[in-house]
């Protein structure tokens, strides 16, 4: 059995691939990856029993053939070559020979017996309720990057350490929480007949939004998974099997009072006050007036503290809250391409909404952060 | 009975008690085995594992495989690891662990599919890392509907500390469907009642001196006659007789009684060299291994007394005869509970020459002629 792959496709095609692949595992096989050649076509797949991934490319060969490979050790190999071709043969005492115009390596392979199942969504013809939809690759990302951020780290509440997609009438909405701050995006561009919850685990997310490009992405939906078919790979990921809060319980209805600013310089100022701040609490304050907000912040321990003015719009009675300062520093990072935000308040104790003046088409963002109690 | 029980050696009420639970088509979420080590708390846990998938989920015979190779998501396996270098809460059980340590996790797991009696042991690995008990969290939020039934293997339970406990409880509380979880201890009083309210209790009995004798023989080729003293000293634990037979047990014998002689004989000097000769590097093991033949010795000299049947110390049954001729009035019951003392005192990690000169001390008395 012997097949032939250019050098510089499969280290391409690897370099996709090992994401996938874990570091330290309890479980060696998973450190392999799964080389299946079929009809032509050579399919490589890697998981950490989570998330798994799969490419393919075209090859010439005539036979079919299915083995496990130590994963860096290809790939580093494979990276290292120059521009060449490389062909794989088989010998009989399981070992894998790759032979290039100048060297021949020899690996040892694995039975693909041992390596684990690799969920695929089309061929599990048995679950009901499979759900599609499409995105645009660089929409997608752009999502992931504005709300990841708040997804939780806590394990006592699983499902907070996922993102939601939340498909409706609507369209698709992404929500991450960590029970401080909620990030939450409506994508408007397409309209779902169904109305489905999916928690994808935060390394799906991480993983797949280095994988992102302005190509459509193909989503396969499942109580169990979801496939994220991209152009040239597919990221399979199991689901967190619990319930998402409902988010919109903690989303205030009768916030009237509207804090108009500019974007960069209350961040700027942000990040000047939190120097300022008690690393304990890491809290500012917020005094806000008709035409000014004096945001202020102590660090008693040390004797410090600062105040700064930053111009604002406000249209509500006089009124002092106060925040902390990592998580507002967070969320302004992450809406620092709109120009102009709103801070929608009612009290100094009910959580607030921040959002972009300008909203942009077909995308509603909206963060909401609750307050910190001030002394006074 | 069936291949899954075949492969449970003795164990009969346990085999009887799960039966019951197949039979009945409920089968509680959680267990505890407890019962000394070496008597087949895993192996029965593992068995026991294919049997449900098999009979509830119709398994087939490669899941069974994996099942039995202890392979991700089919089973988890939580057992004591190292703590890696600078390793915080938030890293992963094994994340900063060295290559070396991982290699010998990797190889230890192995030994252990290959076979379930293995006990593991990595260096270092003296407590049930939280970070491992988050690690069953997010095995068993992940979505795995298309898999029938996991198993949640907890070895040595008892090394979780009352935080990893805590954290555990959660979990055992309210598992999704198709989890189940075994916490196998030998120290069950080591578990919060919290925990042990929550899992059904089933301990083991000791294994019969003919099985570990048998598993001696045909597992590991270890003569008839070396068998035969093993087993009986093994206390009915399959990993006693495994670390008596590394000992060489015969030596140890002669060495424990001429141990014996020069403490009762009043050489003390001598009884204490003899001592540290037989207790490799400073064991606190070995120290209550030693402890645990003199008290067999006590019996046999009881039994000696009262001429009943067989000894421990068949080969030195003279010196039983002679020691009850001289000493006919020693106060062979004291010296037996202050061994117990002494036993437990060597769980508190004391000072072992303290320990060892106590009980010099104590065998000294013996001597004692009212």
């Amino acid at each position: 059995m012997e097949f032939k792959v250019n050098s510089k496709e499969l280290e391409k095609l690897l370099s996709k691939i090992i994401p996938a692949v874990p570091t330290r595992t309890p479980m060696p096989i998973l450190e392999n990856f799964l080389l299946e050649v079929k009809d032509g076509l050579l399919t490589v797949y890697a998981t950490d029993l989570e998330i798994s991934l799969k490419a393919s490319i075209n090859i010439i060969t005539d036979e079919n053939v299915k083995l496990v490979v130590p994963a860096r050790l290809l790939n580093d190999i494979v990276r290292s070559l120059k521009d060449t071709s490389i062909y794989f043969k088989l010998t009989s005492n399981k070992k894998v020979n790759l032979i290039t115009d100048t060297g021949k390596y020899v690996i040892s392979y694995l039975d693909p017996e041992e390596y684990p199942d690799i969920p695929s969504v089309v061929a599990d013809k048995d679950t009901k309720d499979i759900f599609e939809a499409s995105i645009n690759g660089l929409e997608l990302k752009n999502a992931f990057d504005k709300i990841a951020f708040a997804m939780s780290k806590e394990e006592m509440r699983p499902a907070m350490m996922g993102t939601l997609f939340d498909f409706s009438e609507e369209g698709l909405r992404f929500v991450t929480t960590d029970g401080h701050r909620l990030a939450n995006l409506l994508k408007k561009d397409g309209k779902f007949s169904f109305v489905q919850q999916y928690v994808v685990p935060e390394r799906a997310i991480s993983v797949l939004s280095k994988l992102l490009d302005e190509k459509e992405v193909k989503m396969l939906l499942t109580k169990t998974y979801v496939s994220f078919k991209l152009s040239d790979i597919e990221l399979i990921t199991r689901l967190i099997a619990q319930k998402y809060p409902d988010y919109t319980s903690v989303i205030p209805l009768e916030n009237e009072f509207l804090l108009k600013v500019k974007t960069k310089e209350i961040h700027d100022s942000i990040k000047r006050m939190m120097l300022f701040s008690t690393t304990s609490t890491r809290r500012v304050k917020f005094s806000l007036d008709k035409t000014m907000v004096e945001i202020s912040a102590e660090d008693l321990d040390i004797g410090a503290s600062g105040e700064e003015k930053v111009e604002c719009e406000y249209n509500g009675e006089k009124l002092e809250i106060g925040f902390n300062s990592t998580y507002v520093n967070d969320i302004l990072n992450h809406m620092s391409d709109c120009e102009e935000i709103i801070f929608k308040l009612h009290s100094p104790t009910k959580a607030v909404i921040i959002e972009p003046v300008e909203k942009k088409e077909n995308q509603d963002l909206m963060m909401l952060l609750m307050p910190v109690r001030l002394n006074n | 009975m069936n291949e899954f029980w075949d492969n449970v050696t003795e164990q009969y009420d346990v085999k009887k008690i799960l039966e019951e639970f197949i039979k009945r088509k409920r089968v509680p979420h959680a267990f505890i085995f407890s019962g000394q080590e070496g008597v087949g708390k895993f192996n029965t846990a593992l068995q026991f594992s294919k049997y449900i998938s098999k009979e509830f989920d119709s398994s087939s015979q490669i899941i069974l495989k994996k099942i039995n190779s202890l392979q991700e998501p089919y089973v988890k396996l939580i057992f004591p690891l190292p703590r890696g270098k600078g390793e915080t809460a938030e890293d992963s059980a094994t994340e900063k662990l060295n290559k070396d340590q991982i290699d010998l996790i990797h190889n230890e797991m192995k030994f252990k599919a290959a076979n379930p009696y293995h006990r593991i042991n990595i260096e270092g690995a003296n407590t049930i890392k939280i970070n491992s008990i988050r690690d069953i969290n997010k095995f068993i939020t992940t979505s795995f509907s298309d898999i029938g039934f996991r198993f949640i293997f907890i070895i040595d339970s008892h090394m979780m500390n009352e935080q990893a406990q805590n954290a555990l409880l959660k979990n055992l509380e309210e598992p999704p469907k198709g989890i189940i979880f075994f916490l196998l201890t030998n120290e069950k009083n080591k578990l919060l009642p919290t925990i042990i309210s929550r899992c059904w209790n089933i301990e083991f009995n000791p294994l019969s001196v003919m099985t570990i004798k048998n598993i001696l023989i045909n597992y590991h080729s270890i003569t008839e006659k070396n068998a035969d003293l093993i087993a009986q000293f093994a206390k009915g634990s399959l990993t006693n007789a495994l670390g008596l037979f590394n000992a060489d047990i015969a030596d140890t014998l002669a060495r424990t009684i001429s141990f014996l002689r020069y403490s009762i004989g009043g050489r003390f000097y001598s009884a204490y060299r003899e001592f540290n000769e037989i207790v490799n590097v400073k064991s606190i093991e070995d120290f209550r291994k030693i402890i645990s033949f003199i008290k067999l010795w006590l019996s046999d000299v009881n039994r000696n007394k009262y001429s009943e049947g067989k000894y421990y110390f068949d080969d030195y049954s003279d010196i039983l005869s002679k020691f009850n001729e001289k000493y006919s009035k020693s106060d062979v019951d004291n010296v037996f509970n202050s061994l117990n003392l002494l036993e437990e005192l060597s769980k508190k990690n004391l000072n072992l020459n303290v320990l060892t000169l106590n009980l010099i001390f104590d065998l000294a008395s013996l001597a004692i002629r009212k």
